[in-house]
């Protein structure tokens, strides 16, 4: 009996966890992320998310969901994209500058 | 007797510190100005004090919701925008509470203008249509603080589209601005209300304000 309320308070915290991890900002790009001049870099793998965002550091920068939409802004400004609902693809950035830089990314699902 | 001498001369010291000390505090108190003219100053300096738009109270139009993320494949009728911050978002993210409608003359784009929870300077635009079925987007950008009396930009894209949407929000003095394109066009968009928009064929490279008539 012990054993099984062990068990279920264990599954009780990993579901909480998992919950406020689903919840939260999720940072997907960073410690210097770069990308050249015109580059595009993807998540990488499907997610469902309603919104992304980002920031180029010192260049200018676009945020956007994968075959959705986008929004850009310039160096030092936060972009990014909002959506009603959620949809399954991934957060990419854009270097929507003439120089390279480095960038941080984030989504929201 | 050494013992002694050596005392004296840190109460000396002590003394000297703390003289130097008080004269220093009496010249700043002096050259300070009283804190009324201070906090004068401090309002007038507002980034936010040439944004007009900010103070409006007409409802803004976008809808606020507290759940973000419905069931994938519930459609919503328009644009909605997260009444709080999601956790852990970065602090240049638009203050729903701030955000007000400003009126552009592009008819395919609503546009709005907010503060953001770090004290900057936030634009957010939606094209009419939807970008998927049933779900509307908006795109944002938010200047920091520091930046904030320049005004801020956004451009915005939709996937399978030719065209760009590139909108502005301004200070109180500024008439037009110059759109420089990435294809070597320039564009010229008339203010109005603080605000503009232009639809281009290629990304924005540069904005400058023109000031006046």
């Amino acid at each position: 009996m012990r054993k099984l309320s062990a068990l279920l308070a264990v599954v009780a915290i990993l579901c909480l966890g998992i919950f406020a991890a689903a919840a939260q900002a999720v940072e997907w790009a960073g410690n210097g992320y770069y990308l050249v001049s015109g580059q595009n870099g993807f998540l990488n793998h499907k997610v469902w998310l309603y919104a992304a965002n980002g920031i180029g550091e010192g260049v200018a920068s676009c945020a956007g969901i994968r075959e959705v939409a986008k929004g850009c802004a310039g160096p030092w400004e936060v972009s990014g994209y909002v959506l009603s609902g959620d949809v399954w693809s991934e957060p990419y950035l854009h270097n929507h500058d003439t120089k390279a830089g480095t960038f941080k990314g984030y989504y929201y699902s | 007797m050494l013992h002694s001498s050596l005392q004296k001369l840190t109460r000396r010291s002590v003394a000297v510190a703390c003289g130097l000390l008080a004269c220093t505090a009496g010249v700043a108190l002096a050259l300070t100005p009283n804190s009324k003219g201070s906090a004068a100053k401090a309002t007038a300096r507002s980034p936010f004090a040439a944004f007009p738009a900010l103070n409006s109270a007409e409802p803004s139009g976008l809808a606020l919701v507290t759940q973000h993320g419905n069931e994938p494949g519930t459609p919503s009728a328009g644009p909605t925008f997260p009444a709080t911050p999601p956790p852990g978002a970065t602090e240049d993210w638009p203050e729903a509470k701030s955000i007000r409608n400003v009126p552009v003359e592009l008819p395919t784009l609503s546009v709005w203008i907010a503060k953001s929870v770090g004290g900057g300077l936030c634009v957010l635009s939606s094209g009419h249509a939807p970008v998927r079925p049933g779900v509307y987007g908006v795109a944002f950008s938010c200047a920091p603080a520091g930046r904030a009396s320049a005004g801020a930009t956004v451009e915005s894209e939709t996937a399978g589209s030719n065209r760009i949407t590139i909108a502005g929000v301004v200070p109180v003095g500024v008439s037009a601005v110059q759109v420089a394109l990435a294809d070597g066009s320039t564009k010229t968009a008339a203010v109005s209300g603080g605000a503009w928009a232009l639809e281009a064929a290629a990304p924005m490279q540069s904005v400058h304000s023109v000031i006046g008539g």
